[in-house]
């Protein structure tokens, strides 16, 4: 079977390289209204080692989503998934509820797009944030007080003995996201998944955020999915990236390689789009022509080549392979890659 | 004038930002008050009844068939003489427990269900939904009469019986609203830390969604009096020396003619109680109620 993998190697600073987690052909599927099967998520591969950071990337309706709560277990529950997810070398697909149950939050943890909904509007945010703690570490009343607290002070919320007390709507959306990400810390996860957690932010709050979350993970060694269509917000911060597209993975590599030599004409395309200060001003964006495929569209050809500048008859001939470049960990699945040198 | 033009900005706003709050308060008017006022009277004289100095209400006060008057009887007196003021009052106890249980328990049941059935959907959904389709499809009274005939309920019976018939009102509101909460992301969010299925449902779901079902059992309060009321003209409320508002308005009605107030009193009373709880329910449903400006 074709799969794509981005597997994080050991880095020369001597970081932990032990998978944190190994998502293996994971394939998402719920039936459609009439009778037939959408495939929301089509055999993804990808390793995560501890300390590292993923980032997922493609339009709405790429299937980003659906992909980590397929992971979480989370979908829809018409929704059926397959595969492995490997979550510290223990399968974490199928499990019973109550096993599953123990292993959300202490082993991992997620952080959600909008804050003004992620917190429970009549719950003071010390006690959403103590719950988890109390219910994973067997903390008493107390001390998973006092954790909290110094949860919300290493999120970097001022007075937070005063916070701890009141209640969402007393917090600004910054505060509040912050609050979801003390939350989220703990019971100290190994893998904390960013389901676009700064797109509903200011820039600014944006940047502080992101900039949260590298230091917590540099004091964690946590591992850290991050998920965006924003290809600004991945660039920098992020080991590897995954492309997303259809469901399927276009381009999966370390990220400063795959922004560098790039060969999915759809990760071309997507970084294309990119604002740039340098472009004309009130010139016309660049944009991808037409409209992300649906999820009954066939799986036989490849899914971008409806949209492509470059499509011929070899691209929807049959699925395009997965062509892999083992020695810098690059793969893409393009019949006529832009960089032909760069990932081959 | 630079200044002049700018105070008189201010000034505009702050009347503009005033106005809402002012017309709130002339809501709290008069009728308002004077239904808290009846409410406070009528419940505390229920609450107290025991010890005021009444006669109960089954000994005999005086002579029978006596009209209003300027004694401590001064409600006169039923056709076989028990004094009209003390069945009045524990005729109140009877209203407001049958009432509020009532409501209540219909709440609680239907509540319930509701959130069951939103948070399972599926076949669970499936099956409450016709439980209450069916519940839905035969009349409210006809129902009650039925069981009151066939069963000669007691008085607790009685509130259980009544409150199947709000059952699916409650039912659809909890549904509704659970269905809307469970949607957004703190939900999830919960279930991703580890909450188990019954903490996700009461400690997430439910409180989020139990204001507007409150603020319509407000509203079921004072029908539920009037539904028990209309039983009890009937002969079928609760069961015969117990005093009830409805029986007393049916046994006055024969005596019409020669002593109106026999059935015009416990008439004033429902009217006075049922107008009071409505308009309380409406003031609270205006000040709380709404959950648009809420998140």
């Amino acid at each position: 079977m074709i799969t794509a993998t981005a597997v994080s190697g050991p880095e020369p600073g001597g970081r932990a390289d032990r998978a944190a987690l190994v998502v293996e052909h994971l394939t998402c599927t719920i039936p459609g209204p009439d009778g037939s099967e959408l495939r929301l998520v089509n055999d993804v591969s990808f390793t995560l080692a501890a300390g590292r950071t993923l980032g997922i990337v493609g339009e709405s309706g790429s299937g980003k989503t659906m992909l980590v709560r397929s992971i979480m277990g989370i979908g829809p529950p018409t929704t059926s998934v397959t595969g492995s997810v490997l979550l510290n070398g223990r399968e974490l697909l199928h499990l019973p509820r109550r096993q599953r149950r123990e292993r959300l939050g202490a082993e991992i943890a997620m952080v959600f797009q909008n804050p003004m909904t992620s917190l429970n509007p009549v719950v003071t945010v010390g006690r959403q944030i103590s719950e988890g703690i109390r219910a994973h570490l067997g903390l008493g009343k107390r001390e998973a007080r006092a954790r909290s607290i110094q949860l919300l002070a290493d999120v970097g919320i001022p007075d937070p003995a005063r916070r701890f007390d009141q209640y969402p709507h007393e917090l600004s959306g910054g505060m509040r996201q912050r609050v979801t990400i003390a939350a989220a810390l703990g019971s100290d996860p190994d893998v904390l998944i960013a389901d676009e957690a700064t797109t509903a932010l200011d820039v600014t709050v944006q940047k502080q955020i992101l900039v949260l979350l590298e230091r917590i993970q540099e004091e964690r060694q946590m591992a850290i999915i991050m998920i965006s269509h924003d290809l600004g917000v991945v660039s920098g911060r992020t080991d590897d990236l995954l492309v997303l597209y259809g469901g399927q993975v276009a381009e999966a590599g370390p990220t400063r390689h795959v922004f560098e030599r790039h060969a999915h004409r759809y990760t071309e395309a997507l970084l294309r789009a990119i604002p740039s200060l340098a472009a004309e001003p009130h010139g016309t964006f660049a944009t991808i022509p037409g409209t992300p495929p649906r999820p009954v569209a066939e799986f036989d050809r490849c899914r971008f080549a409806p949209r492509c500048a470059h499509a011929t008859d070899a691209c929807t001939a049959g699925p395009p392979p997965w062509v892999a470049d083992d020695g810098n960990r690059h793969g893409h699945r393009c019949v006529h890659p832009s960089d032909p040198a760069g990932a081959r | 004038m630079t200044i002049v033009g700018g105070a008189g900005e201010l000034g505009s706003t702050d009347a503009a930002v005033r106005s809402p709050a002012a017309g709130r308060r002339r809501r709290w008017g008069f009728s308002l008050i004077l239904s808290v006022a009846w409410l406070v009277l009528i419940s505390a004289a229920a609450l107290l009844v025991d010890l005021l100095p009444l006669h109960d209400y089954i000994s005999v006060a005086g002579a029978p068939n006596r009209p209003p008057n300027w004694s401590a009887e001064f409600l006169g007196t039923d056709s076989v003489g028990r004094s009209q003021l003390s069945r009045i009052i524990y005729g109140a106890r009877v209203s407001f427990l049958i009432g509020f249980c009532a409501t209540a328990l219909s709440m609680l049941v239907g509540g319930a269900l509701g959130l069951l059935a939103a948070y399972f959907g599926g076949a669970v959904n499936s099956i409450i939904n016709v439980l209450a389709n069916t519940m839905l499809a035969i009349p409210a009274l006809l129902f009650l009469l039925a069981l009151s005939i066939a069963l000669r309920p007691s008085t607790p019976m009685l509130t259980v019986i009544l409150s199947v018939i709000t059952v699916p009102a409650f039912l659809r509101i909890t549904y509704a609203n659970a269905l809307a909460e469970m949607q957004k992301d703190y939900v999830v969010a919960a279930q991703l830390m580890g909450a188990s299925t019954g903490r996700t449902m009461l400690r997430e779901v439910l409180p989020n969604s139990i204001m507007p079902v409150l603020s319509y059992a407000v509203l079921v309060v004072p029908s539920m009096i009037v539904v028990e009321g209309s039983l009890s003209f009937l002969g079928y409320g609760v069961p015969a020396p117990q005093p009830s508002w409805g029986a007393m308005i049916a046994a006055g009605r024969a005596r019409l003619t020669t002593n109106p107030a026999e059935a015009l009193i416990p008439c004033a009373a429902m009217f006075l109680t049922v107008f009071a709880l409505n308009g309380i329910g409406d003031a609270i449903r205006e000040r709380y109620g709404s959950r648009e400006g809420v998140a």
